[in-house]
């Protein structure tokens, strides 16, 4: 009991006061509906929609969750390869790098050309927003490596392959868990700002296309609803990594990690 | 269900004042007054924000400009070029800026949100919006598309016009509906996607790729005005006569620029690179049967009718986009004839 009141009272707590804060504004300011609707339009928007919503979030979910174990998966192979070799590195980390700073919104509509609408090209953008916080923190993991461990393992002939999966890619956990979280919370951003060139519209829009629809229509407290759910589904994707990494640095640090 | 939502809201909008208020003291020390312009000598400045680039569906506002009505010792226009990130209804609602363009349907449904827009000058009396398909489309009409299991369609299918054609041509549960995306729809990504009539087959055409374009106002019936000024209804009341000299200047404008547009569009071309002045000069000439037709040559340009609101008032609210008819004498201004307020007049 004292538990769950330590873990889940504080942040509870924080989102009633925000919720009552914004509530007030609205009362108080009289702030009208295509502004700022009150949370309690939000959730009757919610309810209203949740059919919709509901659909929505497991496309835009699904998408974002296959670009993310994408970008994870080609993330820690690109940066265990930097990770061995500097020339590698010298050659490849740069573009890399220039891949991160490329505005997903400009070059979303290329997306389509290439990967055609829906699905297809929400997981390439997600794959490209999330990729590379994981190549740098895997590459950076892979560098931090104790170097009298590494010449331990010379000094028993271990092989390349040998000593980056029993040694390096152990070492570097901690920091490859640290840019998939990050990734994981972009994997949503890429995804949802590729819906809005990409996605379908009508029935079977993703949670992009209800953002930008509900825009055009004025209809702000569906549009925060679609956000709200948004960002669930971020978190949950969060947590999902948070577990997965509990795991991973169990099996290997034992149960002080 | 209702009932705890009900019961919910109560108490949260109870709790939430109570606890705002005890924190409002706090806030004063770092607000400052706001929307209040102090009284200065010079003419009084005012803001119009458009709702896109400048391009020929803005070419009456350049004319004016050109023609230095927006310069004058008591009368000062700042143009406010849109883009497609800036909501012009909000900004305008909102008090940012004084005067905005927005689409006809637009003010009925952000005033249905509390907004107080009031419709001062309609420049398209005829809906510009268009399904365009490739010129060697087998799709020979809206129909076609619609029914089509093939078609891949690049529009926003809760647009009003979208959905007015929905109920028109009958539902489009075959087609597929798909972001707006120009270039997509240029690499045959898409079979149609929607346009404005005078913007996007014109420019295609120019590159060399040939369109077909429905008019969607004629394929369904609904005919919204379009690019229409509009301001706050408190703005109007208080400063009727700057709404009176924005009218003008856009009638003068407007007359002047459907008569001769080239000079603007010069003006417009160098402001708008990305469109090319054989563009601007085409666009022009195409939107002319948007601008002026009967009811303009009988009421003048720009004319509003408490008819023809009435009748999108009632499409939308036929198309679940509007709860009911609003009060239309609020809705527009014409003849531009409000109230005048002693404390603006000259």
């Amino acid at each position: 009991m004292k538990f769950i009141c330590l873990r889940f009272l504080p942040p509870l707590l924080v989102a009633l006061l925000f919720l009552l804060f914004w509530e007030g504004i609205v009362v108080v300011f009289e702030i009208k509906p295509f502004l700022l609707p009150s949370p309690v339009a939000v959730w009757e928007a919610v309810v209203e929609h949740w059919d919709r919503l509901l659909q929505a979030a497991l496309r835009t979910g699904g998408a974002a969750l296959v670009g993310f174990v994408l970008a994870g998966a080609v993330g820690v192979a690109m940066g265990s390869l930097l990770g061995l070799s500097r020339w590698l590195e010298r050659g490849f980390y740069p573009p890399t790098l220039l891949l991160q700073m490329v505005p997903l919104i400009a070059i979303a509509p290329l997306f389509v050309i290439w990967f055609g609408f829906g699905a297809r090209s929400t997981i390439a953008a997600t794959v490209v927003v999330a990729i590379f916080p994981v190549i740098a923190s895997t590459l950076g993991g892979i560098r931090a490596t104790d170097p009298q461990l590494l010449e331990l393992f010379r000094f028993h002939h271990a092989s390349r392959l040998q000593t980056w999966w029993k040694l390096q890619l152990p070492s570097a956990s901690p920091s490859i868990i640290t840019g998939l979280r990050v990734a994981a919370g972009l994997s949503i951003i890429g995804a949802i700002t590729a819906e809005f060139v990409s996605g379908y519209t009508g029935e079977s829009a993703p949670l992009g296309s209800i953002i930008i629809a509900s825009v055009q229509n004025f209809q702000t407290a569906l549009m925060f609803a679609a956000v709200l759910i948004s960002s669930l589904v971020g978190f949950l994707l969060f947590g999902m990594v948070n577990l997965l990494g509990w795991f991973i640095l169990h099996h290997w640090y034992g149960e002080h990690s | 269900m209702l009932h705890v939502l009900d019961f919910s809201r109560g108490l949260l909008r109870s709790l939430s004042v109570l606890w705002l208020c005890s924190a409002m003291p706090l806030c004063f020390f770092g607000c400052k007054p706001s929307g209040s312009s102090s009284a200065t000598e010079g003419p009084a400045r005012v803001r119009l924000q458009l709702n896109w680039v400048p391009e020929p569906q803005f070419g009456g506002v350049y004319e004016a400009r050109r023609l230095g009505l927006f310069d004058t010792k008591s009368f000062a226009v700042e143009v406010r070029p849109g883009s497609g990130g800036i909501s012009t209804p909000q900004l305008v609602a909102t008090g940012e800026v004084e005067f905005g363009i927005v689409g006809g349907s637009q003010i009925l449904q952000i005033n249905q949100e509390g907004a107080e827009l009031v419709a001062l000058f309609a420049v398209y009396q005829h809906d510009p919006h268009g399904i365009m398909v490739p010129n060697d489309s087998p799709f020979q009409s809206i129909k076609d598309l619609w029914q089509s299991s093939q078609a891949t369609i690049g529009a926003e299918s809760s647009l009003a016009f979208i959905r007015a054609l929905n109920q028109a041509v009958g539902s489009s549960e075959r087609a597929r509906f798909v972001a707006y995306n120009l270039p997509a729809f240029r690499a045959g990504r898409q079979s149609a996607s929607q346009c404005f009539v005078t913007a996007e087959p014109v420019t295609l055409e120019l590159e060399g790729f040939k369109t077909r374009v429905f008019s969607a106002a004629s394929a369904s019936g609904f005919d919204p005005y379009n690019t229409v000024l509009v301001t706050r209804r408190s703005y109007l009341k208080s400063h009727p006569d700057l709404c009176r000299k924005m009218v003008e200047s856009f009638s003068t404008g407007w007359t002047s620029y459907t008569s001769d547009p080239t000079q603007t569009n010069q003006i417009l071309s160098k402001l708008n690179p990305a469109m090319s002045l054989e563009a601007m000069n085409l666009t022009a000439k195409r939107q002319l049967p948007l601008i002026i037709d009967a009811e303009t040559d009988q009421l003048g340009i720009g004319c509003m009718t408490a008819q023809r609101w009435k009748a999108i008032a009632q499409k939308l609210v036929s198309l679940d986009l509007l709860k009911e008819v609003p009060d239309l004498e609020a809705l527009y201004q014409w003849p531009f004839n409000p109230t005048p307020s002693p404390t603006t007049a000259e």
